[in-house]
This record gives C-alpha cells, structure tokens and sequence, in this order.
C-alpha cells in the first residue's frame, strides 16, 4: 500500500512531464465535433415530436446555451484537473467518493447507451436501405450486433481509430448534411423546402418547447468530452475554452441547418419518430445520390461516435475499479495491446440488450439522463471548486468569466430539462433515479470499505479550504 | 477493525488499510451490478413501463383532409410510401402533458434528495481523504 | 435468401467470430499473465507514459 502512494507521488511530475501536449484549438474543435455529431443524424428530431417543428428550433437555442454554460464552466475544472479521468477525476478532488462513483456511472451509461443508439440506428438504417431495395422485413439484428462487435474488437486490441481517421469520417458526415442543404438549394424556399406549407404552430403550446429541451440535449450531448483532452493540448488556456466554444458554434450551425432541411421536407409528427431522420428526409427530397450521401453521413457518424463511446464507457469503467470503487478485476490492462480489455469485453453484451430492444427514444433518454446528472454536477462543483480552492491558491490552466452566473444559469437549465423529461418520460426518470440510489446505496455501505483513502487524492494541492 | 489501520509515515497517524475482496465476492458484486443494471434499467424499458406517456385519437373516417393535411403535406408523406391510414398513426398519437402535484412533487423530491444525500455522504468520505492526505 | 438477409448472416458470421476471438484471447491472457501484474496500473500516467518512455529512448539513441 505504501508502495503505491510512494510511486503515485514520485510519478506526478514524470507524468506532467511525459504528456504530449500536441493538441490545438483545431484538434480540440475536430475531437468536440466528432463525439457529438452523430446528434445531427438521429435522436434530436424527438424534441421535435414533443415540441413541434419550432418548439425544437427554440429548444434547441436553449439548450445551446446551456451548453455554452457546460463549456465554460467544464474548462476551468479540467484545464486545472488536467487528468485523463475528466469529471470522474474532479468530482474524486472536489466532491469525495460517493460523488465520483455516481460520476463515473453517468460516464458509463452516458456512453453504453449511446453505443447502443448508435448500434440501434446502423441496424434500422440497414432495414430501411433493404426496404428501398423491395426487401421488406430485414432483421436489423445482425447488423446491431456486428457493429458493436467489430467496434469492440478494435477498442479491445487498441487499434481504434486514430483522431485523424476519425476527423475524416466526421468531416464527411458533416458536410454531408451540407450536401442536402445545396441539393434542396435551402437559400430558395419553395423549390424543394416547404415550411411554409409544412411547418404548424407550437402543437403542445409552450409547455410543448420545454418538453422538447429533453431531446435538445442531443444536438450536443458529449461536447463536455473536449475537456478530456485537457492533457494533451499545447496551451490549455487558450485551445480547450476556444477549441470547445467554436466547437459549439459549429454545432449550433450543423443543428439549425439540419432542423432546416428535414422539417422542410418531413412532416413533424413523422419526423419526430423517425429513427434516421436524415434518410427519411433525403427519401423525401427524392434525388438517390443525396439518399445515398444520407446513407453514408448516417453510417459513418455513428460509426465514429460508437468508437469513441466504447473507449470512453470502457475506460472509466476501468479507472472506477483501478480506485477500487469496482470489483478490482475490471482494473486489468491487456499486456500486449494495452487497453482495459476486461471492461470493453464486459460492456459488450450490455450494450448489445439495449441496442436490441429498438426503442431508440428510451434507450437516447438514459443517455441524455445521465448526462445532465452530470451537468447538474458540475454546476455543484463549480462552487465547492472555487471555495475549496479560492482564486489564487492553485495554479489555473483557465478562469472562466462571470462565475457563478455561467453555474447557475446552468443549474437553473438542467432543473427545467429534469421538467422536460417528467412531460412524457416520468417514469424513465424515476427508474433511472433508482439505479442511481441503489447504487449509491450499495457504494456508501458496501463498496466504499475496499477504497483506501488518502490514495484518491493526487492533485498536488494545497489543503482544501473548509475540512 | 483494529488491523485495518497502519501507521502513516512516523506521524503517528494511521492510514486506512482496505481489505482484500476475494474473487467470490468479486464475482458476487459484479452479479449484483449486473442484475440491478437489467432489473432496474431493462426490465421497465421491455414491459414498456417507462414508455413516453401517449395517447392516439383518430377520426372516424380517414382521409387526407380528416387528418388536416394539405396538398403539400400529403405529397410528402407519400414520398416517404404513406397512404393516409399509414399516415394517421403519427399524425393522431400525441403526448399527455399533464401536470399532476403529487407525481411532480414525488420527483422532485426524488432528484434533490438523491443530491443532497449524495453530497452529504461524499462529504463525510471526503473528509477521511483530505485527513489521511494532510496528515 | 436476398442480398440484405445474406449480408445479415456474414454479419453473424463476423460478430461471432470476433466475440469468439476476443473471449478466447482474454481467457488466454488471464491464464498466462500473472494477476497482480495485470492489475499494476496506476491513475492516468501508466500508458502515456510508457509510450513516452520509449520516444525518450528512439531521441536519446537517435542522437
């Protein structure tokens, strides 16, 4: 025991010395955009469904902003806490324990569940591609199967895809929701875009837009993962504040421009059901080249965002019990491809259950949930940071503007987007809560014995004010 | 207990010494995580209980018009290979939202119960950690 | 059987080989390594700094 503390102390300078601080602001923006994408091609036309057209328009800029608030506030904690365990690290040095088990769950079920979606979405994509080809009835099984198989299998020898390959697929993803916008020339509405004809007035009234903030959430949800990099980014200060905002801004363009194009072409209560709602909508337009660049920007966005997401599950799946608050066994790493093989390989047939139940609004919602759990976190956490740690005690990589009001526009956002989700998935809510409780439960009384104690803390930190 | 402590470093303070978890309760825990996971996740998600609250209300006779659509909307749905009876499962399923006191008290409860007790008992480990940490 | 139904069992085909070769190596490697050694890693600098360690290598030697 002695022997880890010893080395833990011995290797923090080693540590800071050894990271490869490659990453600019544009690395920062590739890796924000690249995780999140995806959300343009599936999952955010629910909002739709509970809103209306323009109550997911609305929602939308709402939930930008509480992003806005997530990326300001996230940059501070991480450029200071510049560890590769991101909130599971923070919430470890600034919270205590029980904090960052929960934290390292939202982390978890956040990314499995959207592997799962993502797994989801190349299965019915393959269902409605064989559909068009007069093969009715296809099982998407296979394919959800095979996708979270050959993902894993990667991930598991470590031969993911690097940040650049990656960059590609989602640069083609990207542009591609460009491609619909010029083929249905959206610059002149009424040639292939109807909305005047299409679009109604708010379905469920204004309650309907705070409905919609739920689904919102997917337009962005994992942008808050540029701060991972915080390690290996050349001028922290500089590239993730600047790398995450302009990410949001692309992300923000990339969304309105998506919601442009489909409710231009889709009627709303279609699309807000839709599993592959760029598909549908370029099947709408009709012309087969832009249904096949759909095909293609679909495939690949989830393929991109489901190989990041079973790193990341797996990985701080793996750091939970390298700390002991797991069964220490999932803390193995491979010897040869060096990669948390236990925990890649015991997350697969978790996420293939879900991926195999199709019900792609409920599986999207544990993600979303778990994500603004870790929202409503940071805003907590943002506060215990700065009386913890006063301005000018530690060294910050970045001091974020206007504190608290970024924290507690955030917090008030995430209380509203709890709202949203109690209108239609109340009970989705409450079972995630469950597991949550229970598992803090059995954390608290049962796990917590196995953790030592002064190992959690590595920050070379001063006493933190108030214990 | 008293075992469970080792001297820190020649303070004279002792340092908190976790027992070791033999496989069986490895095995044992990781089961556990397994069936909460299915149980309290999946189970709902397969019965439907956590289903969004819908309800489906059609006119009698269905037609384009019945169902409010006009000549563009119409053309839409059937580039997608929607008649009108295809059509009116998603143009006639709608959302409840209603706002029930009890139900929303009951989550509201739920969520800033969750944190608050959280954050208190992450507070009384965090305490254990700075004290060993500073000793 | 169809196109899309044929390209459903490759998928099949594929998935289970790939869970296979998987289950087979990770039995493999826990047979073979001893436990304590695959549990040796610590927080966060582990990897990096052992890719690290081998670039300090190719540099010095280079030079």
């Amino acid at each position: 025991m002695t022997d880890q503390n010893t080395t833990s102390t011995e290797s923090a300078p080693e540590k800071r010395i050894s990271l490869l601080t490659v990453l600019g602001p544009a690395h920062v923006w590739a890796l924000g955009v690249g995780i999140v994408l995806v959300g343009e091609y599936m999952g955010y036309n629910f909002s739709i469904g509970k809103g209306g057209a323009l109550g997911s328009l609305i929602s939308c800029w709402f939930i930008g902003l509480l992003y806005t608030c997530v990326a300001m506030v996230d940059s501070e904690v991480s450029a200071t806490v510049a560890s590769a365990g991101g909130q599971y690290s923070q919430a470890k040095h600034i919270v205590g324990p029980l904090m960052a088990f929960n934290v390292g769950l939202y982390l978890v079920f956040a990314y499995t569940m959207l592997e799962a979606a993502d797994a989801l979405v190349v299965g019915d994509l393959m269902v409605e591609a064989a559909h068009d080809f007069g093969f009715a009835g296809l099982d998407p099984k296979p394919f959800v199967v095979f996708t979270i198989a050959i993902l894993a299998w990667l991930n598991y020898r470590g031969v993911f895809m690097t940040l650049t390959v990656n960059f590609i697929i989602t640069a083609v993803a990207f542009v591609a929701i460009f491609v619909l916008f010029f083929a249905a020339q959206g610059w002149t509405p009424g040639v292939a875009l109807h909305h005047k004809e299409l679009l109604t007035k708010l379905p469920y009234g204004w309650l309907g837009v705070v409905a919609a903030f739920q689904f919102a959430i997917w337009y962005y949800l994992g942008i808050e993962g540029t701060c991972q990099a915080a390690e290996e980014v050349r001028s922290v200060s500089r590239a993730l504040p600047l790398g995450t905002i302009t990410g949001m801004m692309t992300l923000l363009i990339a969304a309105t421009v998506t919601w442009y194009c489909t409710t231009g072409l889709v009627p709303w209560e279609y699309l807000g059901v839709s599993i592959i709602p760029q598909y549908d909508a370029a099947r709408a337009f009709g012309n087969p080249i832009v249904k096949f660049v759909m095909f293609i920007g679909t495939l690949f966005s989830s393929l991109a965002s489901a190989n990041g997401t079973i790193s990341d599950a797996a990985r701080a799946w793996f750091a939970m019990a390298r700390d002991r608050y797991l069964p220490v066994w999932f803390g193995a790493v491979h010897p040869k491809y060096r990669t948390p093989y236990r925990s890649i390989v015991f997350l697969i047939p978790v996420a293939i259950s879900f991926g195999f139940t199709g019900l792609l609004d409920q599986v999207i919602t544990f993600s979303i949930l778990s994500g603004l759990l870790g929202y409503t976190f940071m805003s907590i956490n943002m506060f215990k940071f700065r009386r913890q740690w006063p301005l000018g005690t530690i060294r910050r990589g970045y001091v974020h503007p206007f504190h608290p009001f970024p924290a507690i526009t955030l917090f008030l956002l995430c209380c509203v987007t709890y709202f949203a989700t109690y209108l239609g998935y109340g009970m989705e809510l409450l079972a995630l809560m469950t597991f949550y409780i229970a598992a803090s439960v059995w954390f608290h009384f049962h796990r917590y014995k196995y953790v030592k104690r002064g190992d959690q803390f590595t920050m070379a930190w001063p006493r933190p004010q108030g214990y | 207990m008293a075992k469970d402590f080792e001297p820190l470093n020649g303070q004279g303070k002792q340092a908190y010494v976790p027992p070791e978890q033999g496989a069986g309760g490895q095995i044992f825990d990781t089961i556990f995580l397994l069936v909460m996971i299915y149980c309290v996740l999946l189970l709902p998600l397969t019965l439907g209980i956590t289903a969004g609250n819908t309800v489906v209300k059609k006119p009698e006779t269905i037609t384009w018009e019945t169902l409010g659509q006009n000549k563009v909307m119409q053309a839409q749905w059937e580039k997608l290979g929607m008649t009108a009876e295809d059509a009116s499962e998603y143009i006639c399923t709608h959302f409840i939202y209603k706002i029930e006191p009890i139900s929303l008290a009951f989550t509201a409860i739920v969520i800033i119960g969750y944190f608050v007790l959280v954050i208190y008992f992450a507070g009384k480990e965090y305490q254990e950690v700075i004290n060993e940490k500073f000793q | 059987m169809n196109a899309f139904e044929f390209m459903g069992l490759l998928c099949w085909i594929g998935a289970a080989v790939l869970v296979l070769w998987m289950v087979v190596d990770f039995f493999k490697v826990n047979i073979t390594y001893d436990e304590n050694y695959l549990l040796s890693s610590l927080e966060g600098h582990d990897e990096i700094t052992e890719q690290e360690k081998k670039h300090r290598r190719e540099r010095e030697a280079r030079a």
